[in-house]
């Protein structure tokens, strides 16, 4: 279980890093918006950071209930 | 005052350079991340349903937390990957096309060709599926350089050709025009001076 703590925390700062020199590149060159095209027509940068950031902590919280609750119990 | 314009809109960016259009690579570059997304799912569903009903299997612990670390990785990979797309972008300014492809963390390439060394346009549409999606491959052929610029997987490339186009022309317009002015200038000079006399 400690294992596996481990491997999330640092997925979790791995995320965070990723992150944040993303929105410092976003911010430092940033590009007219009148051209600006979503991904598919509706996907934003934004969206995807957000849902990356979601998505990495609801995945070390499911891995780790249900590691909680199958093996471990 | 003109504005100054150094890397506002990307890094090398020159100071009276402004940026007339920039597109990315077509979604269709993306795809395989789709699958990719398609089967994490199903390997969870896996990890899941050997968690749940063969729990009582020699090792399946060390074995659950090497497939949770192997599941991490594989899902940090596919969300940079997402990333990296919004990064890699092709850019028409009234100078040079540039194209950027780069990473968060690994890659940072530029290939830059100026609007008066292109010597040809070539736009590629080849196939049901380019033609359908409406993506293709653009090679840009500059007299000093070996091989062409090559751009695969343009969104719209009909577009992207007559920008470049009309770049190309206005930049050989205003090239004109600045050598038309200076010629003036000297004419006038050249007059003011056998008046005076």
């Amino acid at each position: 279980m400690l294992w596996l703590a481990g491997i999330h925390i640092v997925s979790i700062i791995f995320t965070a890093i990723t992150i944040w020199l993303m929105i410092r590149y976003i911010k430092r060159y940033e590009l007219p918006r009148e051209q600006y095209s979503k991904l598919w027509g509706f996907l934003r940068i934004r969206y995807v950071l957000v849902l990356y950031a979601v998505t990495t902590v609801a995945w070390a919280g499911i891995t780790m209930g249900l590691f909680f609750l199958t093996i471990e119990a | 005052m003109t504005t100054d314009n150094t890397d506002r809109h990307f890094k090398g960016q020159q100071r009276s350079e402004v940026v007339v259009y920039y597109t990315r690579k077509h979604w269709i570059t993306q795809i395989y991340l789709f699958i990719e997304i398609i089967a994490f799912t199903l390997v969870f569903g896996a990890l899941i349903f050997v968690a749940v009903y063969l729990k009582e299997v020699a090792h399946i612990g060390e074995l659950m937390i090497a497939a949770v670390v192997a599941m991490t990785v594989w899902l940090h990979h596919i969300f940079t990957g997402f990333l990296n797309y919004f990064l890699g972008i092709i850019v028409i300014t009234n100078f040079r096309v540039i194209i950027l492809e780069k990473s968060i963390y690994i890659k940072d390439d530029k290939d830059v060709v100026d609007l008066h060394e292109i010597q040809d346009i070539k736009k590629i549409q080849h196939g049901i599926i380019p033609n359908l999606l409406n993506y293709g491959k653009l090679v840009v052929v500059v007299p000093t350089m070996i091989q062409p610029m090559i751009i695969n997987a343009i969104g719209d490339p009909e577009k992207f050709f007559r920008k470049i186009n009309n770049a190309k022309r206005d930049y050989i317009h205003e090239r004109q025009q600045q050598r038309l002015k200076m010629l003036a200038g000297n004419n006038q000079t050249d007059y003011e001076v056998s008046r005076a006399t």
